[in-house]
């Protein structure tokens, strides 16, 4: 599957504006790894991503099977005079909860449970259903839905999160870095790569395609 | 080189899929300039030429997130109950604790991602509204660096939050010793969230269109 052949004629397919400064610039073809900057403002434009849909699956699919232990598992162990404090990440969500901070408990299931798992099933069916060629009317909705998720989706702060808990709680007693640390270190980075794959222009071009390729054949067979 | 906005010419760029669309009414745009009804043929999204009243709600939760950040930094956001005895960790004095246990790496982190962070997301989306407000003639380029550096920094906040959350689990000896989250880690989640909301209704095509007479 090459990107020219959902290039038509129109022309307003071969200008863009710049998503951040308004500018009308011509659409040039790029090569691999190559950027399209914007010439006034920098913003990227796009960019030239091989094989993205079939890396989108393939990422998304690896890192789905390691979000189960990376949640329910104890990411860290803390033993002080024989009491132990497990931390996995949904218990975090549950300890706030108990204590009365629903807020809180909220924004940390969204951000860190909810929305990464969302992020990773939307990307996986908009690979599977590309990767098909089939066109349903449920695709530009999960493409839009996946723009949405991604800026609430903050596995990688979580990251940041665990190491400062770590270094603070060192000293207080015994603790031990538990098997699910592993699973989410794995999930995070398989969630990276997939978002890293992911091309959201090619995704709405091929989106257009499938969708005009369908129209024809519902009137081809009428 | 002449650079021309697209707004001028009748097009806009759709905001889902980034495909150029040409705008029904020129007139009519240009003078409403935000929330025309008008559906991208590529994905079927509505069409706005910029973010609707996008100056009004920036504002709206600038200042929501201004008033937040009072209790966010004076309530304890987390307090260590020992042997029945409370103290209570404003932001400041976690931060303080680490610098007093010499870890300085992780204070800085920590004070990077939850002062220093919303405080320049605050200060820096202010500075671009009065640019934009006022019409003051400040580098567009240099505008929207800016604004990209807001939105590429604001989901770290969330460090403490999360922090918070591992450590309310980890800590939990009964009556010995036990970590409770404070009010001030609620309010200090909504500045975060405010702030982020702030970020994603400012449109920085206003900072370019302000200058759209110098390049024509
Ligand atoms: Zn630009
Ligand atoms: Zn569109």
């Amino acid at each position: 599957m090459k990107a020219s052949i959902y290039n038509t004629t129109t022309d307003t397919e071969h200008w863009a504006a710049c998503h951040d400064c308004d500018l009308l610039l011509p659409i040039h073809d790029i090569t691999e790894s190559q950027v399209a900057r914007c010439p006034r403002c920098n913003a990227v434009l796009y960019r030239h991503k091989k094989n993205s849909i079939s890396k989108t699956l393939a990422f998304s699919l690896s890192a789905l099977l390691f979000y189960i232990p990376a949640n329910t598992l104890p990411i860290l162990t803390l033993d002080i005079y024989g009491n132990t404090g497990r931390n996995t990440m949904l218990n975090g969500v549950y300890r706030l909860w108990e204590q009365g901070f629903w807020w809180m408990a909220f924004l940390v299931a969204v951000c860190s449970i909810l929305m990464p798992l969302f992020e990773l099933v939307l990307l996986l069916t908009i690979s599977i259903s590309i990767k098909r060629q089939r066109y349903t009317p449920v695709l530009p909705f999960t493409i839009k839905l996946q723009h949405l998720t991604s800026s609430w989706a903050m596995l990688e702060v979580y990251l940041l999160g665990i190491i400062v808990a770590i270094v603070k709680m060192s000293d207080l007693g015994n603790l031990v870095l538990g098997q699910a640390l592993v699973c989410y270190l794995v999930l995070l980075a398989f969630t990276l790569c997939a978002l890293q794959s992911y091309d959201r222009h090619y995704a709405w071009q091929a989106t257009e395609f499938l969708r005009d390729k369908s129209q024809r054949n519902v009137n081809y067979e009428k | 080189m002449a650079y021309q906005q697209a707004l001028s010419q009748g097009f806009t760029s759709c905001d889902e899929c980034h495909r150029l669309v040409q705008v029904a009414d020129v007139a009519k745009v240009t003078k409403l300039n935000k929330g025309q009804c008008q559906r991208c043929p590529c994905c079927h999204s509505v069409v706005r030429v910029r973010k609707p009243k996008s100056l009004s709600r920036t504002w709206a939760w600038l200042l929501t997130g201004l008033i937040l950040l009072i209790p966010a930094n004076m309530l304890p956001v987390m307090e260590v109950l020992y042997l029945g005895s409370g103290s209570p960790d404003t932001i400041m004095s976690g931060v303080l604790h680490l610098v007093e246990e010499g870890m300085y790496p992780i204070a800085l982190v920590v004070f990077i991602a939850s002062v220093f962070v919303p405080v320049v997301k605050l200060v820096g989306l202010m500075v671009l509204l009065v640019v934009v407000q006022w019409k003051l003639p400040i580098s567009a380029r240099q505008c929207t660096y800016l604004y990209r550096m807001i939105e590429f920094i604001g989901r770290w906040s969330m460090l403490d939050l999360f922090m918070i959350s591992i450590l309310v689990t980890l800590v939990d000896l009964g009556s010995i010793a036990s970590i409770t989250a404070g009010a001030g880690a609620t309010a200090f989640a909504s500045v975060v969230v405010a702030t982020m909301f702030a970020a994603k209704t400012f449109d920085p095509r206003l900072i370019w269109d302000l200058r759209a007479s110098i390049y024509e």
